[in-house]
């Protein structure tokens, strides 16, 4: 092999990334290439400035004061609340409906107490608890009248839904501001709230 | 980073999340220095990276109620960092805005908090290089060999395969090493 060849190895053969009979290889050629050693000599030092760079840098200049007028009254506690109303998996979509009913209205008290106007994956996720709400008062004014068939399957999609909407929390709260995972979150939400509107009408129609 | 049980949420992000802007100006405090590092580095200029902070810290009051204490709380805070800077970039208008700004390297790490192993001047020529890299390669530098995130891992923050931010590592490293004569 050639330096060009080796060339693209030594980046990964710095980062140890190289099968070990690879990095072999590469030992062999380095130890006749005076060239080849001089570059992975250089990276390494540009690696190891880079990794010994302070980890905390100040500013030139305050920061606070372009920060503070820009915070809404309180941080988001709907996601604290929430779940309350993701969790608990009804036994049959009326319980949900009740539920939901309730929950929803809690929700409502944290949406009239949060003051400031939010924009963003915050306010969509408001705009869905509230819809959710709303159709649970739906629910319950006129629950209609499911089959058992019809329930079992609206119960298993709903856990379905539900199980999806946790996986995708549990990956936002890890990863927090990830716009994918944020769009994730709000197209399980919607996929929800899809389900139970379908629920309702589905009741109409078999009462 | 994802433990199988969530740690105690410390007292001052509990204080916060339920609202006192006093315990917020603690935590700004405690982790602006960390915040302002990677923001400038990702950045390339100290004007852009201070705007960058500060929208961080506006999206951390806006998030702190979906902090669960899964990681440590620096943890998620970087994460965020990261993902607010690259979300912002990802804004065509901001980002021509600021072709300008990132062109010039004199103002950058205007007050490191602590002084690095090799001392000060290895620290600002490697940074003041770094902010002359082509943003692709810059980023994925910061990102590989400064915050030590893995390929993989950047490959899916910057929505690339993992043989490109291979590649943009390739050729940063070597333009660095040329333009510090190593």
């Amino acid at each position: 092999m050639t330096c060009a060849e080796f060339a693209p190895l030594l980046d990964e053969y710095i980062d140890g990334g190289l099968p070990p009979e690879v990095a072999r290889t590469v030992e062999d050629h380095l130890s006749g290439c005076d060239r080849c050693r001089a570059e992975v000599a250089g990276l390494r030092s540009v690696v190891a400035d880079a990794r010994a760079l302070p980890r905390s840098v100040l500013p030139g200049r305050e920061l606070w004061t372009g920060i503070e007028p820009r915070l809404a009254a309180e941080p988001t506690r709907s996601a604290v609340a929430r779940p309350l109303l993701i969790r608990v998996r009804p036994l049959l979509l009326f319980a949900a409906a009740l539920f939901l009913l309730l929950a929803g209205a809690t929700l409502a008290t944290v949406y009239q107490r949060s003051r400031a106007p939010m924009t963003g994956f915050a306010l969509e996720q408001r705009r869905y608890v509230q819809a959710t709400a709303d159709l649970a008062r739906r629910l319950a004014d006129d629950p209609g009248h499911l089959s058992p068939s019809t329930r079992a399957v609206v119960e298993r999609n709903l856990a379905i839904v539900d199980q999806a909407i946790r996986e995708a929390e549990a990956a936002l709260a890890t990863d927090p501001g990830n716009t994918e995972l944020e769009q994730m979150v709000l197209a399980r939400y919607a996929q929800r709230l899809d389900l139970l509107r379908r629920a309702t009408e589905a009741g109409r129609q078999e009462s | 980073m994802n433990d199988a049980n969530p740690r105690p949420v410390n007292e001052t992000v509990r204080r916060a999340q339920q609202g006192d802007h006093t315990a917020f100006r603690t935590l700004y405090e405690t982790h602006v220095g960390r915040v302002y590092a990677v923001c400038l580095r990702l950045a390339g200029n100290a004007s852009e990276a201070e705007e960058h902070a500060q929208d961080v810290f506006v999206r951390v009051w806006e998030r702190l109620g979906t902090f669960r204490g899964d990681s440590a709380f620096s943890t998620w805070l970087h994460r965020l960092t990261v993902n607010e800077v690259l979300r912002a970039r990802r804004t065509a208008g901001r980002r021509t805005a600021r072709v300008t700004l990132a062109a010039d390297p004199a103002d950058l790490e205007s007050a490191p908090a602590s002084a690095p192993a090799d001392g000060p001047a290895v620290s600002e020529d490697l940074t003041q290089a770094m902010s002359r890299l082509p943003e692709g390669a810059r980023t994925v530098f910061v990102l590989h060999d400064v915050e030590g995130y893995q390929h993989d891992e950047i490959a899916s923050m910057l929505d690339i395969a993992e043989g490109t931010s291979k590649a943009q590592l390739f050729r940063a490293r070597r333009l660095l090493r040329e333009m510090l004569g190593r």
